[in-house]
């Protein structure tokens, strides 16, 4: 009698553990993340965290290489775009290199960041950069060499390898 | 101190002129004087601009604003007001019996170091005060410095007149240029003689001349001032005057001008695109043609504009630079034909086809054409004797028996028999009118030329048709040729004819002809099947006029072709266009018996590829372009097939509207669906709308060197 008396107790405590899970399940979702844990997709984004975007702390300097940006002197406006954010800054390209400061850009996700560079209301140069994560605190530097900076718009007429390649027919 | 004529001239942005009624007026084209003085001449009158205007950011026009500025633009090169608008409301009024100029005096007088001018450097002229319009008034100063004009400087006053009779300043317009400085000493005023050297132009009367200041814009964003001489010279037997400033030290021309100054008028003519038949007129520049205009003819330029503001002008087809001079043999069988004309007011005037004869008009302006597309093809166009020297077009041809309905190159000339006997007058079918200068340029060119270039007749009709074919873009030759009736036409180049000719009749010039005609346009047809509508048509000319010169037999002009598409100097490997090629000429069997199949597809060199991102690894986002292809699909490696199949198969589709890419130029673009994997290269296959590969290209992607990239070496 004790016996079925202590399970008959222990039951009601698992029964009441579990209704006591059910019942103080927590309200809010979880952060999701696909099966493979964080993986990335043809843009090289990794899967988010389901929560509001998280933004750095301090102003990401971008740094252009304005060799290409010299041939046409003047002030240029970059706008740069990254996850869903757009941001717009103005510059004058004088020496090697031009360094920006973009605040507020979205950190700890990767992904393709794109930097339009217009003179007036005019596309001159385009630039992406793969596989670009910001960290949330840490100073962060983007560096955009020459070679990634691209005539816009494109007319089609020459092979462009970009940064890491050299195209040639195949023979 | 009075303001002669020429610095009145410099004044002349201040003044309304009316504008001609006519054109638009400017100074012609100058053919004599040396060059610098031609160059200035073009420049004419006021061609020394001041420096663009700036709002100054820096007043506080919220706070101490004493003056009542609403709004204040400087001139940064003097840093001195250029131009200032005052909030009238807050405007002291100024009393009717108050001379303006006085009051604008005293208050240059104040104001002085904004206005960079001196109260004892203001010259007056006969407008110094002056009405130009119903409630303004503008009180205008010159200025003179060290006893100098200084050229084009001003400042103006310019003021409202208030209803009870008193004014209120409303704005000040300010180009005094500022502090004046001069880099170097003064030099002795040029002599009459060495003014007419730097000139260029002999026997020029001095009128009158005058020390000036010359303040011009230099690099360093300021002004600087020349000392110069203004002289005014009178040409006695051109009765044109000019007035020309010319540096003291340098004796640099510094500015020119003359009292010449003539109107622009573009002249038209509507004429047929393709036939009568069709009445497909419209209207395209009357390029080169003569116009007299009292006793003297001058020549309309390639767009037909001319220099002219007379209304009666006569109008001759023919000049030094037309590609034809046309005779009408049924008017004046002795002389190029002339018709009188009247230029409609505004600059503009269309003539057409009724306004004179239909053929002789017709046949100018399609010879002007046909010439203009072979120069782009054939080689040292400018040396061919034909279109360097043109040739003579005789219209409306009849002969002593009555016979029409024809037309024919006779070594000297290209003919055009009037309308009769059922058939059309062959001048007013451009194909016709192109078919015959196709025989003149057969003549021209080729190994052998003399003594006479035309050695294979029915290569002759061939190059004449497919001429006339090219131009019109269609198949059709001499829609029209039978009175009123487009079909049939008399010819067509998309045929089955192969050679040899089958007998006697088909051996006949024109009709054997076909064979090379059907040839080059079925060559036409499979270049644009690559390279689309525009880019294979030009592919096609290119090949066809550069094989003219090497090529005097039809038999032979497989050969040739082939030789001028190969892109390696090596006859062994197949040229890039091999296939297109070959399978035209083998449709009419001058292949040799080499006959290809449609697993031959040529290389598509208007293939390309962007990266648009790197992902790394080899991995990459590509966007490609074309001439021609309806879509782009693209497997990993050099390959021979790609199909949905294949590992790694990507396709390229048509990219909406893209910033990214040029609208409007000659190239499509495309959007791959997906990234590429480049370790082993890939091949693109371009594919027609209904999917069918027709070209392809094997890319390979050779890592390059960075170490000298930014991101390598920035610390």
């Amino acid at each position: 009698m004790r016996r079925s008396f202590q399970s008959a107790l222990w039951f009601v405590v698992f029964a009441n553990v579990l209704t006591g899970c059910t019942q103080f399940k927590p309200t809010q979702d979880r952060p999701k993340f696909n099966r493979a844990g964080v993986g990335k997709n043809a843009d090289g984004e990794s899967g988010g965290s389901g929560g509001p975007a998280v933004m750095t702390t301090k102003p990401v300097e971008l740094v252009v290489a304005n060799a290409k940006l010299i041939g046409t002197p003047g002030a240029y406006k970059a706008v740069i775009k990254f996850q869903s954010s757009s941001l717009t800054q103005e510059f004058t390209p004088t020496g090697a290199e031009s360094r920006l400061k973009i605040e507020g850009l979205p950190a700890n996700v990767s992904g393709v960041i794109a930097i339009e560079l217009y003179q007036g209301e005019v596309l001159k140069f385009v630039a992406k950069r793969a596989n670009t994560k910001l960290d949330v605190v840490a100073a962060n530097q983007i560096v955009i060499d020459d070679c990634l900076v691209l005539p816009a718009p494109w007319d089609g007429q020459q092979h462009n390898g970009s940064c890491e390649w050299t195209i040639e027919d195949l023979n | 101190m009075k303001v002669t004529i020429p610095t009145f001239i410099g004044l002349g942005i201040l003044l309304t002129t009316a504008c001609a009624e006519q054109g638009v007026r400017h100074h012609h084209n100058p053919t004599r004087g040396n060059e610098s003085f031609r160059n200035q001449l073009l420049l004419g009158a006021g061609s020394s601009r001041p420096a663009p205007l700036q709002v100054n950011r820096s007043f506080n026009l919220s706070g101490e604003n004493p003056d009542g500025i609403a709004q204040l633009k400087l001139d940064p090169a003097s840093n001195t007001w250029g131009w200032v608008t005052f909030d009238t409301n807050k405007q002291d009024l100024i009393a009717p019996s108050v001379s303006l100029e006085e009051w604008t005096r005293a208050y240059i007088e104040r104001k002085r170091s904004e206005l960079g001018i001196q109260p004892n450097e203001l010259v007056v002229f006969d407008k110094t005060v002056f009405q130009p319009v119903a409630g303004t008034t503008l009180v205008t100063f010159t200025r003179s410095f060290q006893d100098r004009v200084v050229k084009g400087a001003f400042t103006q006053f310019i003021f409202n007149s208030m209803p009870d009779g008193g004014f209120k300043l409303r704005e000040i317009m300010n180009n005094s240029y500022g502090l004046i400085q001069f880099g170097t000493a003064d030099a002795t005023a040029p002599s009459l003689q060495q003014a007419i050297d730097a000139i260029g132009i002999a026997d020029l009367q001095l009128e009158t001349s005058q020390p000036v200041i010359h303040p011009q814009l230099a690099r360093d964003g300021r002004y600087e001032f020349r000392l110069a001489t203004e002289y005014t010279l009178k040409d006695p037997g051109e009765g044109e005057k000019f007035w020309v400033t010319l540096d003291n030290g340098s004796l640099d021309i510094l500015e020119a001008s003359s009292n010449h100054i003539y109107a622009k008028h573009e002249l038209l003519l509507n004429t047929y695109s393709r036939s009568y038949v069709f009445n497909d007129q419209k209207p395209r520049p009357f390029s080169f043609v003569g116009v007299t205009v009292n006793g003297v003819t001058q020549e309309a330029d390639i767009k037909g504009v001319i220099d002219t503001d007379a209304t009666q002008v006569t109008i001759n087809l023919t000049s030094t630079q037309s590609h034809t001079g046309v005779v009408n043999l049924l008017t004046s069988p002795n002389q190029f034909y002339s018709f009188p004309a009247t230029l409609m007011p505004g600059g503009k005037t269309t003539v057409a086809l009724s306004n004179a004869d239909p053929a002789s008009l017709n046949t100018f302006l399609a010879v002007h054409e046909v010439v203009e597309y072979a120069k782009q093809f054939v080689p040292n166009a400018a040396q061919v004797p034909l279109i360097a020297n043109g040739i003579q077009a005789n219209v409306n041809m009849a002969d002593q028996q009555g016979t029409f309905c024809n037309a024919f190159y006779n070594g000297t000339s290209i003919n055009f028999f009037r309308q009769g006997n059922g058939c059309a007058n062959t001048a007013l079918i451009n194909d016709v009118v192109y078919h015959e200068w196709g025989h003149a340029l057969d003549d021209d060119l080729g190994v052998v030329t003399t003594p006479n270039g035309i050695t294979d007749g029915a290569f002759s009709e061939g190059i004449g048709d497919i001429i006339g074919g090219y131009m019109i873009k269609a198949d059709a030759i001499g829609a029209g040729f039978n009175l009123n009736m487009a079909d049939p036409p008399i010819r067509r180049l998309q045929n089955n004819r192969t050679h040899p000719p089958a007998n006697q009749q088909e051996a006949a010039v024109h009709s054997a002809g076909q064979i090379i005609g059907g040839s080059f346009w079925d060559l036409r047809n499979n270049l644009i099947a690559v390279y689309g509508p525009n880019e294979g048509q030009r592919m096609a000319s290119s090949l066809f006029f550069r094989h003219l010169t090497m090529t005097d037999r039809y038999v032979d002009s497989y050969q040739s072709v082939l030789r001028l598409d190969d892109n390696d100097n090596n006859p062994a490997t197949r040229s890039p266009s091999y296939c297109a090629i070959n399978k035209a000429f083998a449709r009419h069997a001058l292949t040799g018996g080499v006959t290809e199949g449609d697993s031959c597809v040529d290389t598509d060199l208007g293939l390309r590829v962007r990266v648009d991102v790197d992902h790394g690894g080899g991995s990459l986002t590509l966007i490609a372009s074309s001439f021609g292809a309806d879509s782009i699909v693209a497997c990993p490696g050099k390959v021979a097939t790609c199909t949905d199949a294949t590992p790694g198969f990507i396709e390229f589709t048509k990219s909406a509207t893209n910033p990214l890419t040029l609208t409007g130029g000659t190239k499509q673009f495309y959007e791959a669906k997906g990234t590429v994997t480049v370790k082993d290269g890939i091949t693109l296959f371009s594919r027609d709308a209904t999917k069918k590969i027709v070209g392809f290209r094997s890319l390979g992607f050779k890592a390059r060197d960075t170490s000298a990239d930014l991101s390598r070496t920035l610390k």
